[in-house]
C-alpha cells in the first residue's frame, strides 16, 4: 500500500494554519509507532510459525495506513490559482465593462500558468459586479473624511449588515482555495486594466481625471480591504470545519487499532516480546484518542459556541484526588500533591472539570521542573466560589507568552514541543480546552509565573450556575 | 580502533565480532524513544547493526567514533537539529563520505529541498514504510561499497 506520497510540489498554497501543521506532525509520530510495532509483530509471528495473531495485526497496520492516507489527503496542498481591470471614469468603466473584463481575464490567466481548472465565468461575474459597485461609488459625492477612511479600509458602517460585493468576493476566493496573494494580485490586475484602457482612450489626462483616478484607486483599496477581511474569516472557519471533519474521520480507524490491541492484550496469550510490543501499540493509540478528543473539543468550542456542560452536585476534593491519581499513574516518576481545604461541594460538570484539571496538571508536569512536585490546592472558604491552584516549579513562562497562553492559534515552536512533549505528545490544545471548560462554568483561570515562585494556574469556579 | 582491537580475540566472541564486522552499521539519530526502539529492532532483524544517538550533537560525535556505514537522521532533534548535524557531517572530511538519509514527520513540501540542501543523500517521511526505506538504504550502501574498503584498518 503506498500511502506516503513524499514531498509535494511547492504550489504556494495558503500559509499553513498553526494548528493543522502541529497536528499533522503530532499525529504522524504515534501513527508511525503503531504501524511499525504492528509490522514488527507480524514479522516475528511469521518467523515463529505462529500465524494466529497475524490477521488482527494486519488490521492494526491497515488502520494505521488508512489514517496516514486520511492525513495526507486532508492536508494535501490547498490553493488554486486565478486571475485579476479601469473615463468620467465611472461612465468609462460601465461602458467598457467587456473589454476591461477581457483584459483582466487574459492577465489572470498569465499570472496563473499552472491553474487548476477554474470557473472563469464565475470570476467574471464577481469582477463585473465589483466594477458596478466601484462605478457607483465614483458617482457618489464624498467628503474629505470619508475619503481618508476609505483609503484606510474603513467603509461606512453597513447598516443592514448585508455583505458587500467585495466581501462576498473575498469569501468566495477563500472557498475556492485562492491564496491571499492571488486575491490581491487580482485586484491589482483589475486596477491596471481599467487605468490602462482609460488612459489610452483619453490621450492626455486633465485635472478632473486625476480626481477620478484618485477616487477609483480608493474604491479599489476599499474593496480590497473588505475582501481581505472576509477572506481571512472564511479561511479560519473552513480550517476549523476541516479539523472537525478530520477528527471524526480519524476516530474510526483509531478505534479499530485500539480495540484490536486491547483484545490481543486481554487474551493473556501473548508472550514477550509480543506483549510489550502490543502494549506499545495500545499506548500510542490511547495517546492519539486523547489528541483526537482534544481536537474535537477544540472544534466544537470554536464552531458550536462553546463546550456544553451539565451541572450536578459534586465534591471538588474527590474529583481532584481522582484526577491526580490517574495522572500520577501515567507519570510514575513524578510527584503530585493534593491539598484540599474548606467546603468542596458545588454544582459543576464533573467529567468536564476533571478534563480541565487533568490538562492543567499534565501541563504542569510537562513544563515544570522534573525535580520538584506539582501541587494542586483547592480552597473552599468562599460561599460563592471555589479555587483550584495548580503549581509547578521550573522555568518561568516569558511575559510575552503569558499573554495569550490559552490561545491555540499562537504559532508553536515545533522542535521545542516535540522534545518537551516527548512521549506525552499533545496538540497544544490542553490549556485552551481547560480555559473553555472553565468559561462554560462562568469561571476564569488566572496565571502567574516567575523564576522565584514558579508557575501557578488558578481556576476560579462559581459554586453554581 | 575498537573493532580492530576486538578482532584479535578468539573463539566464539571473535567469530561474532567477525560476523558483526561483516554487517553494515547504521547510525540512527532519533530523539523519540519509541521510534528509536522500533526502527532499530526492525533494522536489526534485517541484519544491520544499529547504533543509536539521541540528539544531533551526539549523532555527529558517534559518526566519528562508531564508523557507521550510513546515517538515518531525524530532522527535529534537540541540542542540534538534523539539518545542522548533517551539514557538520558533510563539512568534515572524516565523515563527508557517509550517506545520510533524512527522516521527517513533516510532510511539508519544502522539507525535502531543505534536507538535500543540507547535504542529505536521500529523504524519507514518517511513518516509515520499511521496504521503501530499506530500498533507499541498500541503494546508498551499494553505491558507497567500493569507497569504504579500509576505513578501520
Amino acid at each position: 500500500m503506498s500511502t506516503s506520497t513524499g514531498p509535494r510540489p511547492a504550489n504556494g498554497g495558503p500559509a499553513r494554519h498553526p494548528v493543522p501543521a502541529a497536528l499533522l506532525h503530532d499525529l504522524r509520530t504515534p501513527l508511525g509507532q503503531i504501524i511499525g510495532y504492528a509490522e514488527l509483530l507480524v514479522e516475528r509471528a511469521q518467523d515463529a510459525g505462529d500465524d494466529a495473531l497475524v490477521p488482527d495485526l494486519q488490521k492494526v497496520s491497515a488502520a494505521g495506513y488508512r489514517m496516514v492516507a486520511l492525513l495526507e489527503e486532508r492536508f494535501a496542498a490547498e490553493g488554486a490559482p486565478s486571475p485579476g481591470a479601469e473615463p468620467r471614469l465611472s461612465t468609462f468603466v460601465l461602458a467598457n465593462r467587456e473589454p476591461i473584463l477581457a483584459e483582466w481575464e487574459a492577465f489572470a490567466r498569465t499570472c496563473t500558468p499552472a491553474a487548476a481548472p477554474m470557473d472563469i465565468a464565475a470570476l467574471r461575474d464577481h469582477a463585473s459586479e465589483m466594477l458596478t459597485v466601484i462605478a457607483a461609488d465614483l458617482d457618489t459625492p464624498q467628503g474629505a473624511r470619508a475619503q481618508a477612511e476609505k483609503s484606510k479600509g474603513n467603509a461606512p458602517a453597513d447598516e443592514d449588515g448585508e455583505a458587500t460585493a467585495a466581501e462576498e468576493h473575498g469569501a468566495g476566493r477563500a472557498e475556492s482555495g485562492f491564496t491571499i496573494e492571488q486575491m490581491v494580485s487580482e485586484y491589482r490586475a483589475l486596477r491596471a486594466s481599467v487605468i490602462r484602457l482609460w488612459s489610452t482612450s483619453r490621450g492626455e489626462l486633465g485635472p478632473g481625471d486625476l480626481v477620478d483616478l484618485t477616487r477609483f484607486n480608493e474604491a479599489i483599496d476599499q474593496s480590497l480591504a473588505e475582501s481581505v477581511t472576509r477572506y481571512t474569516q472564511e479561511l479560519d472557519d473552513s480550517k476549523e470545519m476541516f479539523l472537525a471533519i478530520l477528527g471524526h474521520d480519524l476516530r474510526t480507524p483509531l478505534g479499530a487499532i485500539l480495540t484490536s490491541a486491547s483484545f490481543m492484550l486481554d487474551t493473556q496469550a501473548l508472550q514477550e516480546p509480543s506483549l510489550t510490543l502490543t502494549a506499545r501499540i495500545a499506548s500510542s493509540s490511547t495517546r492519539m484518542v486523547h489528541m483526537v478528543g482534544a481536537l474535537l473539543d477544540f472544534t466544537r468550542s470554536r464552531l458550536g459556541g462553546g463546550i456544553p456542560i451539565e451541572r450536578a452536585p459534586m465534591n471538588m476534593g474527590k474529583v481532584v484526588h481522582d484526577v491526580v491519581d490517574e495522572v500520577s499513574a501515567a507519570h510514575p516518576t513524578r510527584t503530585v500533591e493534593v491539598d484540599a481545604r474548606g467546603e468542596q461541594e458545588g454544582e459543576w460538570d464533573g467529567a468536564r472539570i476533571a478534563q480541565a484539571l487533568t490538562n492543567l496538571v499534565v501541563n504542569a508536569l510537562e513544563h515544570g521542573s522534573k525535580a520538584s512536585a506539582v501541587t494542586v490546592a483547592t480552597r473552599g472558604d468562599d460561599d460563592r466560589e471555589i479555587t483550584i491552584a495548580v503549581h509547578n516549579r521550573g522555568r518561568a513562562i516569558p511575559a510575552e507568552r503569558l499573554n495569550g497562553i490559552f490561545n491555540p492559534m499562537k504559532p508553536r515552536d515545533m522542535t521545542e514541543e516535540t522534545t518537551a512533549g516527548g512521549p506525552h505528545g499533545n496538540l497544544g490544545l490542553g490549556l485552551y480546552i481547560a480555559d473553555r471548560i472553565v468559561h462554560a462554568h462562568q469561571g476564569r483561570i488566572e496565571v502567574e509565573s516567575s523564576e522565584e515562585h514558579g508557575t501557578t494556574f488558578t481556576v476560579h469556579l462559581p459554586r453554581r450556575g | 580502533m575498537r573493532r580492530a582491537a576486538r578482532d584479535t580475540t578468539h573463539g566464539r566472541e571473535g567469530r561474532l565480532n567477525a560476523l558483526r564486522d561483516a554487517m553494515h552499521t547504521i547510525l540512527l539519530v532519533e530523539d523519540n524513544e519509541m521510534n528509536r526502539d522500533m526502527l532499530s529492532r526492525r533494522l536489526e532483524r534485517r541484519g544491520y547493526r544499529v547504533v543509536l544517538a539521541m540528539d544531533g550533537q551526539s549523532g555527529v560525535e558517534m559518526a566519528g567514533t562508531e564508523a557507521p556505514d550510513l546515517v538515518l537522521m531525524d530532522m527535529s532533534l534537540p541540542v542540534l537539529d538534523g539539518w545542522e548535524a548533517t551539514r557538520r557531517l558533510k563539512a568534515d572530511p572524516a565523515t563527508a563520505h557517509l550517506p545520510v538519509i533524512a527522516l521527517t514527520a513533516h510532510a511539508m513540501s519544502g522539507d525535502r529541498d531543505r534536507a538535500i540542501a543540507a547535504g542529505c543523500d536521500d529523504y524519507d517521511t514518517k511513518p516509515i514504510e520499511l521496504p521503501r526505506l530499506l530500498g533507499k538504504i541498500e541503494a546508498l550502501l551499494g553505491a558507497s561499497a567500493g569507497a569504504d574498503v579500509p576505513t578501520d584498518g
